[in-house]
């Protein structure tokens, strides 16, 4: 994913993890930097939609109250979110089916690169 | 993909980097961190460093052209375990230029998105804002 996120149609997806909390909370200092970043693409290029996908961390309150607080911010794009264990599900499905494989390569990626 | 995150340091002062330059205030800021072991939780809870990702508009830097400069032999990185990394005459340049292509670019890669006037000078606006804390030696990053 040479630009750090891509557009498909009129949406935006990004992946984005705490890799040293695998399995636990996103930094809220980082989440609160990455959204600055979203902010100002949804602002200039305004998608439809947008989606934010945090594949090997859980969310906690802080982290859901942030990102929700963000989606209050842009009513009109349909933002949603996921973390790693509806990633999980996904990459099952993915597997099947076989697409998306920059994601799926991204997340081996993340969870390689701890083991 | 990571991108580039601003900084500022905050444990020197505009007085101290004056007369200093930009090696010698890295030099300065590795020397007291060395001994030093929790080093990112110092870093923020100590707030020796202050983030500037509120004062910036509409920049945003990937750091994927940049991967080599991250490296764990990195001469800009404050320290061995630390996330944070000085931005030095070197680097300045780079990042001037990777600016300016950025924002000359009308094609569909235009990461920035200058489309107008506004766009346009709220860029400005973040660069003025890097460049100032840059000539006072204070300018550091950290890529996420």
């Amino acid at each position: 994913m040479g630009r750090g996120y891509f557009e498909d149609g009129n949406f935006i997806y990004e992946c984005k993890s705490s890799p040293d909390r695998m399995g636990s909370s996103i930094n809220q200092g980082s989440l609160k930097k990455w959204i600055s970043d979203i902010r100002k693409i949804l602002k200039s290029r305004h998608p439809s939609g947008f989606r934010y996908i945090f594949p090997v961390n859980r969310l906690d309150s802080e982290n859901e109250s942030l990102l929700n607080q963000f989606m209050g911010e842009f009513p009109s794009i349909d933002i949603q979110y996921y973390d790693c264990e509806s990633v999980d599900r996904l990459i099952m499905a993915l597997n099947k089916v076989n697409t998306l494989p920059e994601l799926v390569e991204y997340i081996k990626q993340e969870r390689g690169a701890k083991q | 993909m990571k991108n580039f995150y601003f900084a500022r340091i905050n444990f020197f002062s505009e007085e101290f980097t004056k007369d200093r330059d930009h090696e010698s205030v890295l030099g300065e800021l590795k020397r007291i961190l060395e001994r030093e072991d929790d080093i990112d939780a110092l870093i923020e809870d100590k707030k020796i460093v202050v983030d500037l990702s509120v004062e910036l508009n509409k920049l945003i830097i990937s750091a994927e052209p940049y991967v080599t400069l991250l490296s764990s032999d990195s001469q800009i990185q404050l320290h061995p375990k630390s996330k944070y990394y000085f931005v030095d005459k070197d680097l300045w340049k780079r990042l001037q230029e990777d600016i300016f292509l950025k924002a000359k670019s009308i094609s569909g890669e235009n990461e920035l998105d200058i489309q107008d006037g506004d766009d346009f000078f709220e860029l400005v606006g973040d660069c003025a804002v890097l460049e100032n804390y840059f000539s006072k030696k204070l300018l550091v990053f950290e890529a996420s």
